[in-house]
């Protein structure tokens, strides 16, 4: 029978290993949490720009903007052949959905016409205080859109196409 | 001719593995502290606003008088786009908006009554602090609403 040096690790070495690893999980984690708010942040803003370009661009042409409201995810009027190959039908990269708004009240204010992200039924959108101040930061940024975006009726992000 | 007697490896002094024990056990409650604490804090979920000071209605009684001068249905306007908030008796309210997405945009929420300095306010379980300024009148998230019903 062979007998030798016990193989395998102690406790006291995986003790030390995980201490190490909650160190790293203490230091990494807002980091990873940053980069993730920043890149749904940015991919929000990014579809938001898309779909103004389009909507601006409805309204040169005809004079007006699309002229009623619709269901979350639902094309404005007239727009599907241009708004169809975009993200609009997709969830939010911040949860919820994208629903175009004409005349409503935000925050006592009226809007002419307006993207609004809204949470639906199977999508609620998660926009908590971190998230919220990114997304003004970032917006801010922008000199485009900077003062177009702010959060209206339940928080819920509303980029301002018309006042 | 050699002397073949077994060699073995040294074996800690018994104090030597207490301090490694305590070492490991020290270790490992600090690194459980570590990870639940990185777990909470990864998922808290801070609100957008500062909570609102609003204290629960003790007395049943008020709570019922409280309740029974919100119910009922209160707008910020007739014309599409304006809001409806429905207070129902059954503990649930409602929010609507006015025109073509009455249904599309609707969703309801659970309430219960508080106090918010010297009037009532509807506090919903996920939707927020509806202030009643007074019997006819709601304020929520800077629309004033007036009662329509």
């Amino acid at each position: 029978m062979r007998h030798g040096p016990a193989r395998g690790f102690s406790l006291f070495g995986v003790s030390i290993a995980l201490f190490a690893l909650s160190i790293i999980a203490v230091f990494a984690t807002p980091v990873v949490q940053r980069m993730i708010r920043v890149h749904r942040v940015s991919a929000t803003l990014a579809d938001l720009q898309q779909f103004a370009s389009v909507l601006e661009k409805y309204a040169h042409d005809h004079g007006d903007w699309p002229s009623a409201a619709t269901a979350p995810s639902a094309f404005p009027p007239g727009l599907d052949a241009t708004l169809g190959p975009t993200r609009w039908t997709q969830p939010t990269p911040l949860g919820g959905r994208y629903v175009w708004l004409v005349d409503t009240l935000q925050r006592g204010e009226r809007v002419r016409a307006a993207i609004a992200i809204v949470s639906t039924g199977g999508n609620s959108m998660t926009l908590d205080k971190p998230l919220a101040e990114e997304l003004l930061r970032q917006a801010a940024l922008i000199r485009a859109i900077g003062w177009r975006l702010r959060l209206g009726f339940r928080n819920e992000p509303v980029f301002v196409l018309e006042q | 001719m050699s002397d073949s007697k077994p060699t073995f490896p040294a074996t800690p002094s018994r104090r030597a593995r207490i301090v490694r024990g305590i070492t490991t056990v020290i270790l490992l409650i600090v690194s459980v502290l570590l990870l639940a604490r990185t777990t909470v804090e990864a998922t808290r979920h801070d609100p957008i606003d500062a909570p609102l000071l609003v204290k629960p209605i003790g007395d049943p009684k008020e709570n019922i008088a409280r309740q029974h001068d919100v119910l009922g249905t209160f707008a910020t306007g007739k014309e599409a786009g304006d809001r409806v908030i429905i207070v129902q008796a059954d503990g649930i309210v409602r929010f609507q908006l006015v025109g073509p997405l009455a249904n599309a945009l609707a969703f309801s929420d659970t309430y219960r009554m508080g106090m918010m300095a010297d009037h009532a306010c509807v506090v919903t379980a996920h939707t927020g602090v509806i202030e009643a300024t007074d019997i006819d009148h709601f304020s929520f998230f800077g629309d004033m609403y007036q009662r329509t019903k």
